[in-house]
Parts: structure tokens; C-alpha cells; sequence
């Protein structure tokens, strides 16, 4: 019944975000401004609940986080049905990857506790 | 803030400890995190949440390095955030400090003495197969064992963590402790630990749900990090029934801001 | 039904909420799983308040289908807290296999306003309760609407007899934004439908007003508050903070204030 209109709705919808996450063509009509403006704060709400969730590899990259942080993002959108958990693990993975992050200790059988 | 902060008194071998470093004295390092995270919940610089969440409360200066590491740290649950501030770097130099000023003794030598009393122990068993195949008479045998006995005893307590002056200042401190200041309270005792018939968790305001974050932690060894459940939602985020795709966390209708 | 004040319960500052005493809160849907339910949440739906799931993943004016698991899952959390009506808002989520983590704007047209009310439908078919759609806040605008956001919104009323969410933040960050006429769109929307009403904070970046949730109320977000107080008294009004938590006192003075503007 709503067929044709989802189809174009669809259509224009994911144009958006593309640009908006993806560094799609703009889509024609918008401000161009406006779309910078929105895509900064996506990716600044997206870095925040990363940091929020992983507070150890926000503090161990420090001044790094921000900048290793926004070049992840643009380079992998978050997918439909990805949890923030996952797109934090993913993250650190990524710079561990990098070797901007130190890999999670391994702990050895001979070292208790501490 | 920090003066505030040393135990004080006119004949107390505590003089100039900080309370961070009582409480490592006192308890080791997860206890001198304790006491860091407490001084924030005393200052109301963050707040611990029912489930254990802990959060900064905005405008935030933190008064010693170990305090800086919470705040860095957050939001975490309890137990994590002290297990994780307890194996970070400040710990060291607060125990370099203790160990500098004769209270507490270096992990070099405490593993030194170790090693010497395993010596001792091979040595004595030595003496022991020589006695069984007769090449040593059995006094030689029963006054070597004495010996070793000795030496394992007075080396057990070499190796002990804390000098004798350390220990002095754990216990005059204990018999200071007062629930007005609770960053001595919680030194000397531990969040764990019980003051005055009370959980000292209690005393200082923390629901025993997020209490109950740091007997995880000790139940289950400190984990290598990062295994994290951070600050989002009380959970985990999201929800299975969900279907595994929320787009949101900790709150979600707000924007990211534009800086 | 009169709801009062209330503040958006988060699981950093569970104790706080409860110390302020509030009316109501709101809790956000998709962070509570219905087989555990935080004991804050509980304790004060022991003592009787009112607790109200507010969802944000339901992406009911995507151009897919809304996602069955998704409306179950607020549903099962309505009848748990036996809450009087659920909320989600007027946008989108994903689109094009992508993941925007936010409350993207609609665009105003007849495409996309038939497209949402089929959505809208189809969860309001599996709620138990009735369904309260709230306006969301835009850096951006879409080309070639046909309608105001008033007209949209009132359309969307009558066509699926939903409740109204408005949240007065949002639609000053629309004003400031996009040019939106305050006083139009409160006259266009049937406020007799109204739920209960949003306040939150933000800043202003650039020339930009951004709705973040993490800063104090604005004073010139409770004047659009008290521009709907004049036109109607609302069932409750909910204060929204997401993140950077101030001090007990801080909250409870952004009560206050909204207590003050209600009279």
C-alpha cells in the first residue's frame, strides 16, 4: 500500500546517511554547511559513547583517542544492528592493530593474582 | 585538601602519611584505590550509583595522582574501577615513597629474601637425604634443622611487605579512625571491611548492590582488563530483546554537540 | 492523567532521582531488559511512581517496516512497570544498511508522513498501551517539504490517534536552527493530545544550538515552555540529562525552574 513511497523515502533516507557517515555524495537540497555540522556531531555523540563504554583505551590513548578515533569512524560506518559495544571492541581492536594500543596482557599460569 | 587529607596527630608514627598511602600500607593497592575514590564520593566529585556505576560529577580537580587516574577512569562499576586504578602506574611511585621513607619494603627485596629462604629449605632438605644415608651423624642433621627453622622464620618476616614502622603506623592509625574522615576509615578498613558494627561500605554511603562490585572483584581476581561493562545502561546495552541493534546508549536522544 | 515533574531516569544517577522526589520519571527503553530490572527502578515503582518507557530505536519514520522484536520488547516493558503509555519519536534511525545512532529528521512530505503512519500503525496494533510520538531536534533540514512540522505533527494526530511528546528543547534548537515559528507550531499541534512535555539542555556552537542533554536548561528553552503553559497546563513535564551529571543541587534547581515557569 505504502510501497512506492518507502521505495523513494528509502532511497533519499540512505543518500543521507551515506553522506552523513559513509563520505557520500551530498545529496542536492541540503546545505552543505548544515551536513558538516550534522556529520561532526554524529561522529562526536558516536566517540563519546566509545569513550564512555572503554574509559581504558580512551585513557591510554589520551590525546590520541580523537584523532585515531575519527579516522576509524569515517573508514567504518556503523552497521544496522552493530551494538556500541561491538563498535568499541572493534575500535580497539583497530588501533591495537595499529599498535597505537597495547594488546590486553596475556596472563601467564605462574602469575597469581596480582 | 591534601592537608586535610594526612593523618595527624602529636605522637603518631603516621605523621605525613597520606591517607592513599596508609591504605596501601594498610590493605595494598586495591585498598589505597578505595581510598581515592572515597575522598572523591567525600567531596562529592563523584557519585557511585546503586548498582555501582561510578560517575564525575562536573567541575573536577582532582587532589592526588590516584584521584586523577579515578577520574580518568570513569564512568566504571566499583569493583572494576579499583581493580583498575590499583594496577595502574601511581600505585608504584606511592610505593616507591613508602619504601623510600623505610615503612614499606621494595618488591626487589622482599623477592630477594624469598629466594634466599628457598635456599635454605633445599638446604635443609639436603641435610636431610645426607643424614638418611648416613654421611652426616643426626645432630649434625637436628642442628642444621634448627638452624633453617630459624632462618625461614626470621627471613618470613623480612619479607613481609611493611618495616616495623610501617606496621606501627597501621596500628596507631586503626586506633584513630573516626566515620567523620572516611578516607582514614576506609584505609584502615577497607570498604569491605566493618567499623563500629556497620559494613564500612554503609558508613560511607554506598548501596550494598554496588558493595557488592568489589566482592566480585575479589572473588574473581583481578581479569585482565577491558572485559569492561561501562557506563552504559545498568545491564549491558540494549537489550536481546531487542534484536541486537539499538542505536543508542546511556540515554540516547541527546546530540553529540558541535566542538 | 496528571503526571506532575519528573527527570529521566539514568542508571549513573539512580540515587540522585531518587532523592529528588520526583513526580515521574522516564526510563529509556532499550538500556532495561524486562527479566532485570534495576533495583532503583523497582524501589520506585514501589513507592508509586509512575515510571514511563521511552523508547529511541524503533525508527518509526524509517522506509522499512518498524522491527516486531523492537515493539515487543517495549511492550513487555509498559506492562512490567505498568506504565499508563510508552513514547518513541518522530524520525529515523537507519537507512541504507547504516546506523545513524541518533534521531535523524524526517522530511516534510506526503511520502514520508504515509510512510510513518503505516509504521505508527502497525506498532500501535502490537502495544499495549497507547503510544506518545515526541518532535525531535534538527541541525538539518530537508528539501522540498510540503508541510510545517506543526502540520506534519497534527496529521500524524489524527491519522493514527497518537499521543504528543513535546519536548519544548527541541523544538527551541528548531527555532534557533531552522527558523521554526515557536508560537505556530504550538497552534497548529492538538495539544489536547498531549502526553507530558520534554526540557533538556543544550549549547549554542558556532551559531548552532545543539541538543546534547549534557548542559544546563537554557532560559530561553523554559520561555518556550512557558509559551506552551499559556495555550494549556500539561499532564507532566520531564527533565532530560544524558550525560555530565551535575551535583544534586544542580538537578534539583532545574527543577525548580521548570516547577517556577508551571506556576
Amino acid at each position: 500500500m505504502t510501497e512506492p513511497q518507502r521505495e523513494r523515502l528509502a532511497a533519499a533516507q540512505a543518500g543521507l546517511l551515506r553522506a552523513l557517515l559513509a563520505d557520500g555524495t551530498p545529496p542536492a537540497g541540503f546545505d552543505p554547511e548544515r551536513l558538516r555540522v550534522e556529520a561532526r556531531s554524529l561522529l562526536n555523540k558516536r566517540r563519546g559513547v566509545v569513550a564512555a563504554l572503554r574509559p581504558d583505551v580512551a585513557a591510554e590513548l589520551a590525546d590520541r583517542f580523537r584523532p585515531l578515533f575519527d579516522e576509524y569512524a569515517r573508514a567504518h560506518p556503523r552497521r544496522d544492528g552493530t551494538r556500541f559495544r561491538e563498535d568499541a571492541a572493534a575500535f580497539a581492536e583497530w588501533a591495537t592493530a595499529r599498535g597505537e594500543l597495547t594488546p590486553p596482557r596475556r596472563r601467564r599460569w605462574w602469575r597469581r593474582g596480582t | 585538601m591534601v592537608a586535610a587529607s594526612r593523618v595527624s596527630a602529636a605522637v603518631n608514627p603516621a605523621v605525613g602519611l597520606r591517607a592513599e598511602e596508609l591504605g596501601f600500607l594498610a590493605g595494598g593497592p586495591g585498598r589505597a584505590a578505595e581510598v581515592a575514590v572515597v575522598s572523591l564520593l567525600a567531596s562529592r566529585s563523584v557519585r557511585v550509583s546503586r548498582e555501582g556505576l561510578v560517575s564525575p560529577v562536573r567541575q573536577v580537580v582532582p587532589g592526588t595522582p590516584l584521584e586523577a587516574l579515578v577520574l580518568r577512569s570513569l564512568p566504571r562499576p566499583l569493583g572494576e574501577l579499583v581493580a583498575a586504578v590499583a594496577r595502574g602506574p601511581e600505585v608504584g611511585s606511592l610505593r616507591r615513597g613508602l619504601v623510600e621513607r623505610g615503612l614499606a619494603r621494595s618488591a626487589a627485596v622482599r623477592s630477594a629474601v624469598a629466594a634466599v629462604r628457598v635456599l635454605v629449605l633445599v638446604d635443609a632438605f639436603v641435610l636431610f637425604v645426607l643424614a638418611m644415608a648416613d654421611v652426616v651423624a643426626p645432630w649434625v642433621f637436628f642442628a642444621g634443622l634448627i638452624a633453617s627453622l630459624t632462618a625461614v622464620v626470621v627471613l618470613g618476616r623480612v619479607a613481609r611487605p611493611l618495616t616495623a614502622s610501617g606496621r606501627a603506623a597501621v596500628r596507631w592509625s586503626r586506633g584513630s579512625v573516626t566515620t567523620r574522615d572516611w578516607r582514614v576509615l576506609v584505609a584502615c578498613h577497607g570498604l569491605l571491611g566493618r567499623y563500629g558494627g556497620r559494613p564500612v561500605w554503609e558508613v560511607v554511603g554506598i548501596a550494598r548492590t554496588a558493595s557488592a562490585t568489589l566482592k566480585r572483584r575479589r572473588a574473581a581476581n583481578r581479569s585482565g582488563g577491558g572485559s569492561s561493562c561501562g557506563g552504559c545502561g545498568s545491564s549491558s546495552d540494549g537489550g536481546s530483546s531487542c534484536g541486537g541493534g539499538d542505536s543508542s546508549c546511556g540515554g540516547g536522544c541527546g546530540g553529540g554537540g558541535g566542538d | 492523567m496528571k503526571l506532575g515533574v519528573g527527570i529521566g531516569w539514568r542508571a549513573e544517577i539512580d540515587l540522585t532521582v531518587e532523592r529528588l522526589d520526583v513526580d515521574f520519571v522516564e526510563v529509556v527503553a532499550e538500556n532495561l531488559h524486562v527479566g532485570h530490572l534495576p533495583e532503583s527502578v523497582l524501589l520506585l515503582r514501589e513507592r508509586g511512581v509512575p515510571v514511563l518507557p521511552h523508547a529511541v530505536s524503533l525508527s518509526l519514520g524509517g522506509a522499512e517496516p518498524v522491527d516486531p522484536r523492537r515493539v515487543a520488547h517495549l511492550g513487555a516493558l509498559a506492562e512490567a512497570l505498568d506504565a499508563p503509555f510508552v513514547s518513541d519519536h518522530v524520525c529515523f534511525v537507519r537507512a541504507g544498511g547504516l546506523d545513524s545512532g541518533h534521531l535523524m529528521p524526517l522530511p516534510r512530505t506526503r511520502d514520508a508522513l504515509d510512510v510513518l503512519v503505516a509504521n505508527v500503525r502497525s506498532a500501535q496494533a502490537d502495544l499495549p498501551v497507547p503510544l506518545a510520538l515526541e518532535n525531535v531536534a534538527a541541525l538539518l533540514e530537508w528539501p522540498d517539504g510540503e508541510l510545517t512540522e506543526g502540520e506534519f505533527l497534527a496529521e500524524l494526530v489524527e491519522r493514527t490517534g497518537c499521543l504528543l511528546l513535546v519536548d519544548v528543547a527541541n523544538l527551541y534548537a528548531n527555532a534557533r536552527n531552522l527558523g521554526t515559528d515557536v508560537d505556530r507550531f504550538l497552534d497548529e499541534i492538538p495539544l489536547e493530545r498531549l502526553a507530558y512535555v520534554h526540557v533538556a539542555g543544550g549549547v549554542e556552537h558556532q551559531g548552532v544550538y545543539h541538543d546534547t542533554h549534557a548542559h544546563a536548561v537554557l532560559p530561553e528553552v523554559l520561555d518556550v515552555l512557558a509559551r506552551l503553559r499559556e495555550r494549556v497546563d500539561p499532564p507532566g513535564v520531564l527533565l532530560e540529562r544524558d550525560d555530565d551529571y551535575p551535583s544534586d543541587a544542580d538537578l534539583a534547581g532545574e527543577l525548580a525552574a521548570i516547577r517556577a515557569v508551571l506556576g
